[in-house]
Parts: C-alpha cells; sequence; structure tokens
C-alpha cells in the first residue's frame, strides 16, 4: 500500500479519530431515539456484550473452533493444492485430460457444497474443514499451475547452459519463482477459508462464531451479531497482517507487499 | 591453432521460414569471433543450436571436440535478457555455476566480484542494482563458470550508451587477460569491431555467411583510441556498405 506523506504517529492519529466519529455517531443516532437499537444495537452495548462473553470464556470457546477449523482447512488444503499444481504442471496429460472437470468444480460455488458435506461429515468441525478445504486446494492448484508455467524461459535455459540437472533447475529456479504466485494464493485463501468456516457454522453446527452468529440472529440479539461480526473482523484483519509479514519476510528480495 | 567452435553445414527452418542456410563457421582456440547481420537473420538461432537449447534440422556443431547437445558445460551463455536469479544476491548469483558443479567456493567469488568492480555489492539483490551492475554480476557469474566457449547474445544490447562503452571496456580489459574463446552476436557493428578479431557478416534470412572479415587491430584495445583509429574506420565503412544491403533487404521481405 501507498502511504501518504506523514509520520505514523500522524497515521493512526487520524484513523482513531475516524473511529471515534463512527462511534460518536452511532452511539449518538440511538441514545437521540433517531434509530432504534433494536434494529442497529449500538457500541456501547456492544461492548459491554463483548467483555462480558470474554470473561465467561464463551466467546474464546466459539472462536477456538472456527479459528481451529480455519487454519486446518487452509494449511491441509494449501498442500493438497501445492502438490496437485506442481503435478498438473509436470505432467502435462494429467492436465489436458483433467481440465475440464477442475474448471468446472472451481466455477462451482463452493459454498454450495455445504449441504452435501454436513450430510457426510455431520455438524462438527471436519464438514467445515472440508468446506474449507474445497476453496483452498483449487486455489493453490491453479496459482501453483499458473506459477510453474510462468517460470522465465530464459533464466532456465541460461542455467541449463551451465550443464544443471533437471533437478537443480527446479530447485533453484522453478519453485523460488513460484513463491510469489503461491503466496497470492495464500493470501487470498485465507480469507475464503474464514468465509467457508462461518457459512459452515451458520448452516449446521453447535459451535463457531458462525453458529453465534445464526443463532443470535435466530433470537433477533442484535448485538450479538454486532459482536460476532467485529470479532470477524479483527480475526480476518489480524491473519491477512500474518501473512503479509511472512510474505515480506519470504520475498524480500521482491520489494514491499501491501498490509493493512 | 585448434578449433574450439566449429559448426558445418548448419541449417535452420521454423515451420516455413528457413532460418539459417548452410552455415560453416571455425572459431580458434583463443579468438574472439563478432557475428553481425539484419534483425532475424538467425544470428542468436545459431548460438543456441551451438549451447545445445536448440536441435539443428541439417548439420552439426562441435565445441572443445565434443559433439552437438553434449558440450552444454563447456559453454558460457550471456543472454542480452537479465538472467540473474532476482531472489539470489549477487554472490550467490555468481557462485550459481560453482552450485550446478557442486563445489561453491566463496573466496572465488567474492575475487570475481573484485573483478567486475562490485566489492560492496555482495549482499544486493538483483533489484537493488542498476543495469551496469546487474550485467557484471552475469559477467563474474559468467568467469565463475570457468567454460572453454563464451557464447554471448548481444550482452550489452540493453545497457545505455555511456553505460555500454564502460562494460564494453571492462570487458575487453578482462577478456585480453583470460584469452577465452568467444562467439559474440551483436547488431552493434562498433562493438563488432572493436572488440573481435574476426568479424561474420550473415546475410538477410536465410541466413548465410556472407563475408568474413580480419580485424588486424592492435591489442590491447581501448576503446576510445580504437574508435579513432585510420583501420578501425575503413573496416566500419568496408563492412557497414555490405550489411546495409541485408538490412535493406530484410526490411523489404515480410518477417
Amino acid at each position: 500500500m501507498i502511504m501518504a506523506k506523514g509520520s505514523r504517529s500522524e497515521r493512526w492519529v487520524l484513523r482513531l479519530l475516524v473511529l471515534g466519529l463512527i462511534v460518536a455517531l452511532w452511539e449518538g443516532v440511538c441514545r437521540t431515539g433517531l434509530a432504534s437499537e433494536f434494529w442497529v444495537s449500538r457500541p456501547f452495548l456492544i461492548v459491554a456484550r463483548l467483555w462480558d462473553t470474554a470473561r465467561s470464556g464463551t466467546v474464546w470457546f466459539h472462536m477456538g473452533v472456527t479459528v481451529i477449523e480455519t487454519v486446518s482447512g487452509f494449511v491441509l488444503g494449501a498442500l493438497a493444492g501445492i502438490i496437485a499444481g506442481f503435478a498438473l504442471a509436470r505432467w502435462r496429460r494429467a492436465h489436458v485430460a483433467l481440465e475440464p472437470y477442475l474448471m468446472g468444480v472451481y466455477s462451482l460455488p463452493r459454498v454450495a457444497l455445504a449441504p452435501l458435506f454436513i450430510m457426510w461429515f455431520g455438524i462438527g468441525i471436519p464438514s467445515k474443514i472440508m468446506l474449507a478445504i474445497s476453496i483452498v486446494f483449487f486455489i493453490l492448484l491453479i496459482n501453483t499451475y499458473v506459477g510453474v508455467q510462468n517460470v522465465d524461459r530464459d533464466l532456465v535455459n541460461s542455467v541449463k547452459t551451465m550443464g544443471a540437472t533437471p533437478r537443480f533447475i527446479t530447485r533453484r529456479v522453478v519453485l523460488p519463482s513460484c513463491i510469489p504466485w503461491i503466496f497470492s494464493g495464500l493470501r487470498i485463501s485465507m480469507a475464503l477459508a474464514l468465509t467457508a468456516s462461518v457459512v459452515g457454522e451458520m448452516l449446521a453446527a453447535q459451535y463457531g462464531l458462525g453458529f453465534l452468529l445464526a443463532r443470535a440472529s435466530g433470537t433477533f440479539d442484535t448485538t450479538g451479531i454486532f459482536m460476532v461480526l467485529i470479532i470477524l473482523a479483527l480475526l480476518a484483519i489480524g491473519t491477512y497482517n500474518l501473512m503479509a509479514r511472512l510474505e515480506k519476510r519470504l520475498l524480500h528480495w521482491q520489494g514491499e507487499t501491501a498490509s493493512i | 591453432m585448434p578449433q574450439k567452435v566449429s559448426v558445418s553445414g548448419l541449417s535452420i527452418a521454423f515451420g516455413a521460414t528457413r532460418a539459417l542456410e548452410r552455415v560453416s563457421l571455425a572459431v580458434n582456440d583463443g579468438e574472439f569471433v563478432s557475428i553481425v547481420g539484419p534483425s532475424g537473420c538467425g544470428k542468436s538461432t545459431m548460438l543456441n543450436v551451438i549451447a545445445g537449447l536448440l536441435a539443428p534440422a541439417e548439420g552439426s556443431t562441435q565445441v572443445a571436440g565434443i559433439d552437438g547437445q553434449g558440450a552444454g558445460s563447456r559453454i558460457g551463455y550471456m543472454f542480452q535478457k537479465d538472467t540473474l536469479l532476482p531472489w539470489a544476491t549477487a554472490l550467490e548469483n555468481v557462485c550459481l555455476p560453482m552450485d550446478v558443479k557442486g563445489a561453491r567456493d566463496w573466496h572465488k567469488a567474492r575475487a570475481l566480484m573484485q573483478l567486475v568492480d562490485l566489492t560492496g555489492f555482495e549482499a544486493h539483490y538483483p533489484n537493488q542494482l542498476s543495469g551496469g551492475m546487474r550485467k557484471r554480476v552475469q559477467l563474474a557469474r559468467l568467469l565463475a563458470q570457468d567454460p572453454d566457449v563464451l557464447l554471448m547474445d548481444e550482452p550489452f544490447g540493453a545497457l545505455d550508451a555511456q553505460t555500454r562503452l564502460i562494460i564494453q571496456e571492462e570487458f575487453l580489459k578482462i577478456w585480453e587477460r583470460q584469452r577465452k574463446t568467444v562467439l559474440f552476436v551483436t547488431h552493434d557493428l562498433q562493438e563488432a569491431i572493436a572488440l573481435s578479431d574476426r568479424v561474420v557478416l550473415i546475410s538477410a534470412r536465410p541466413g548465410r555467411i556472407k563475408a568474413t572479415y580480419q580485424v588486424d587491430l592492435p591489442r590491447p584495445r581501448h576503446i576510445e583510441s580504437v574508435l579513432a583509429h585510420p583501420r578501425f574506420m575503413a573496416l566500419f565503412q568496408e563492412i557497414w556498405a555490405s550489411l546495409k544491403q541485408e538490412v535493406l533487404a530484410a526490411r523489404e521481405r515480410p518477417a
């Protein structure tokens, strides 16, 4: 992200000012009776609820379930996708044979698989992990495959003229040049894995942030909904920044990457 | 003098386009030969065949007594494009050919960085270096490979005019010390004459050897004095008169 001129502290003062403005406006609109608390809740109520559930531990438990589902689905799906992507790039025949089917499944809105997974794997954690895997796998498969296809032929040729073996070329040229592609896949996947587990939990679950969301909605508990939304936003921003930091470290030869 | 590179009866076609036709050429040990010709005459293709990256339709090549594609490790190839690994530091890039052989020698790599005047830039990544510096790293990498024959495909073509003059001068100095066999493709005729012992002129497509010129300028050479040498100017006029015809002929033919 390109930052405007100004110091770090100035940047944060401006951002906090925006937050303060939103909170004040929201709180004010409810207090003066312009909007009904029932429909839009109120910042003070949300914070109070967050505090209560954090102290009783329930929110940590549900958050933990969602995080476990998201991270397991993300890691398993990413590993499988990366391996499959390299395999498809390696065996052209397999790619030719499988491409239409892969694209078919890839184009399918994957959350539509949720009912099937819930039927197969139950309403517990496994069905949410499978749903996350089904999304992450294809993104990494395609990104890895494209990454291998986009390896600079001239780099490969120049190393080849040094007498390098195919294995050396794979290890020193192909793999590193795929890393940016894989990372861009990972960055998108992280957010989508979270979406998958939350949607899965909303459909059928006993635990998790998605479950809390569905339950709050079912009882017209606007405050509960906003509380979960805020937790989800914080989780998403946190993981995104974690990925960006990891990427910066691994791809330091490339220059700056975005962070929020 | 023993022949280091020999090309005999080489023909190459891409589909219906004949790129090279029955080209034969021999380069002696320690000789610097430049190949000039209009764009698309098959100069680069010829280097690719000699390097074993491309199979010829007809004819054969030999490098250091080894036939065809087996000569790979005896050849150092420098492309016009940057072929440094962007994820490796300058020093790691110089080490690359040694890694291929399984014998990394940091000491030698540092000495080569010094030879190309890049001491202090060992830990820099290619995107932190200027075009001229990247070229010098490539030169150091080429020397680290210690090949019998250097194939250079417009290696300095992408540099700005000033940087190019400086790199040419440095390259000339290094080469005159080491005297490796060089086959150098360029479309800069001045560069070809200033650096080489012999200039080979290839015709417009299908590429054939049209003429060969011996460059009888004394060595060691310095770029600026060579460019002002009367013999240089005479050669330039002579070769350019012939090259110009081919360039014009190539322009009239559709690609």
